[in-house]
């Protein structure tokens, strides 16, 4: 008997739909787990059991009365505790919001809601979505599906952890710096973060307005697709969402289109690359040839995204302490140091340096798309350059060191925030520690069908997105 | 240059915003980073250029080889 708890979202959604199982029993499958393992994982702040029920039972009824369903219809997801829902509590990972309700529903979920997807809880992310560690003070430590000492990485901790420890089929991140894509990489998902503007942020807790970004995170490039093309699209209440047309990114995946090119990134992404996680990229390059993808090293200019590299944290901190201003001021003790002090830097920059930090986004912008994209159609980086870091390398560090911790975890995200460009996490192998190890691929603005057709090829070759972590 | 008595000055004008003493050495490494990378990316700022520009650049970029 197949359990579908296991299986990914597109396979369980079209199972549910040609009534090989039903939503109720894959929402019991994935309560089970949850109720077996999340004591260890801690990636759920809170699980609705008896509503993931009882939509799970209407979910049923609806396919029986012959209604029609949506795309993810009877699909168990749960989502970063920061996705706003009417009247529900949304704790932003944080004491300050721990027991505030939502005025309203976050564009993303009324999109789910609409395509049949469950939402059964709320998953554990950094306090305010800040910190690349993926831990939390204010809840239980967060700890990787595949070995416990090891971090989730965040901010999205708890959607990485609840998708790779088969929880849940998927779940909505929201990545500013690299929030999607590592919690993916470590897990060993696949995550994708669209183009800045893609997907509506409409009641999604703002952290820095210029950078934010709201996606997936699942098990196949495939998953990532079909969600995509429930979240896509123009919203009014967002201003800065795209008015343009949503492809079907799932049918694009058997296009008939030339393949696009791959190249891999020489220069700033290549540095300090750890020779486990070079080993497996090598592979990974291997692997796309014989795929059929043609794929060359790409040179692109250092010093141009060591500086894009500097400047993603002056618009990040400048955006973040202006959010947090007032509650810093009158209840700075509820926020937990780390996160606090991170913020502070933000209120000593000033307003002309931030101001000509946005300015220069089209210029780098260009600068970058002129030096990868002349030369192929996608760029293939490591997500992490480093092999995952245990909990007790991260915790407890101030000043230099932790910035330092934190640079080694962003430094190949970040540069692709500051440049508004869509990427995906694409799981690769394992370092001799036994974690996940991932590339991660960029394209060109609103190209997401390249990265996911790329990303669906490679996973037709090789098995990393299939391999389970032993705790489930 | 950041140093921390200009930090504490200017954490006196924000009354409330209350840094501890510790905080308040540490902070000029990280605010002296930030105003460095801005003073290396100043020459590139382009006096006629708004931030949405930002947006122009990437409607640009959208329009490539189609590989969908």
């Amino acid at each position: 008997m197949t359990d579908w708890s296991r299986a990914s979202l597109t396979e369980t959604a079209d199972a549910i739909a040609a009534g090989r199982t039903t939503a109720r029993d894959v929402v019991e499958a994935c309560l089970d787990r949850i109720g077996r393992i999340d004591g260890t994982l801690n990636c759920f702040v809170e699980v609705d059991g008896a509503g993931a029920r009882a939509a799970a039972d209407a979910a049923d009824a609806a396919q029986r009365q012959g209604r029609t369903l949506g795309p993810l219809h009877g699909v168990p997801m749960a989502h970063k505790d920061m996705y706003y829902r009417q009247g529900k509590v949304s704790a932003c990972g944080s004491k300050l919001r721990a027991d505030w309700r939502a005025p309203f529903t976050a564009t993303a979920l009324q999109r789910l809601d609409q395509a049949g997807a469950l939402d059964i809880g709320r998953l554990l992310m950094v306090e305010f979505a800040m910190g690349p560690h993926g831990y939390n003070p204010n809840y239980p430590q967060c700890r990787n599906p595949w070995n416990p000492d090891y971090i989730p990485s965040g901010s999205s901790s708890g959607s990485g952890v609840a998708v790779g420890g088969r929880l849940v089929h998927a779940a909505l991140g929201s990545d500013t710096g690299g929030s999607i894509r590592c919690p993916s990489a470590v897990s060993g998902v696949t995550g994708l973060m669209p183009t800045y503007g893609r997907v509506s942020r409409r009641g999604a807790m703002p952290m820095s307005h210029s950078f934010d970004v709201v996606g997936p995170l699942a098990r196949t490039a495939r998953d990532c697709a079909r969600v995509l093309g429930v979240l896509a699209g123009a919203d009014p209440a967002d201003a800065s969402s795209f008015d343009m047309p949503v492809p079907d990114y799932e049918a694009a995946l058997a296009s008939s289109a030339a393949l696009p090119t791959i190249g891999i990134a020489r220069g700033y992404f290549d540095a300090g690359v750890h020779p486990d996680v070079a080993k497996a990229h090598d592979q990974a390059a291997d692997d796309l040839r014989r795929a059929g993808f043609i794929v060359k090293d790409v040179a692109l200019p250092a010093d141009l995204l060591d500086e894009i590299a500097e400047l993603h944290p002056l618009v990040m901190k400048s955006e973040g302490a202006a959010n947090h201003m007032p509650t810093l001021r009158e209840q700075e003790a509820d926020y937990t140091f780390e996160v606090g002090h991170r913020l502070h830097a933000g209120f000593f920059i000033p307003a002309s340096h931030y101001i000509r930090a946005l300015k220069l986004r089209g210029h780098y912008l260009r600068a970058f798309a002129k030096a990868a994209f002349a030369q192929a159609d996608l760029i293939l980086t490591p997500v992490l350059a480093i092999p995952v870091p245990t909990i007790a390398e991260t915790t407890g560090r101030t000043g230099k060191a932790y910035l330092d911790m934190v640079v080694a975890i962003t430094r190949n995200t970040k540069v692709i925030n500051y440049l508004g460009l869509p990427a995906m996490s694409v799981p690769c192998g394992f370092t001799s520690n036994g974690l996940p190890t991932s590339f991660q691929l960029i394209g060109r603005p609103l190209h997401e069908t390249a990265l996911l057709r790329a990303a669906d090829r490679y996973q037709q070759v090789t098995d990393w997105h299939r391999r389970e972590p032993k705790i489930i | 240059m950041v140093k921390s008595d200009l930090v504490r000055r200017m954490n006196e004008d924000y009354v409330q915003l209350q840094l501890e003493a510790a905080r308040i050495e540490e902070l000029p490494i990280e605010l002296e980073q930030l105003r460095k990378a801005m003073e290396a990316a100043n020459p590139r700022v382009d006096f006629d250029t708004d931030p949405y520009d930002f947006r122009v650049a990437q409607l640009e970029l959208a329009v490539g080889p189609s590989n969908d």
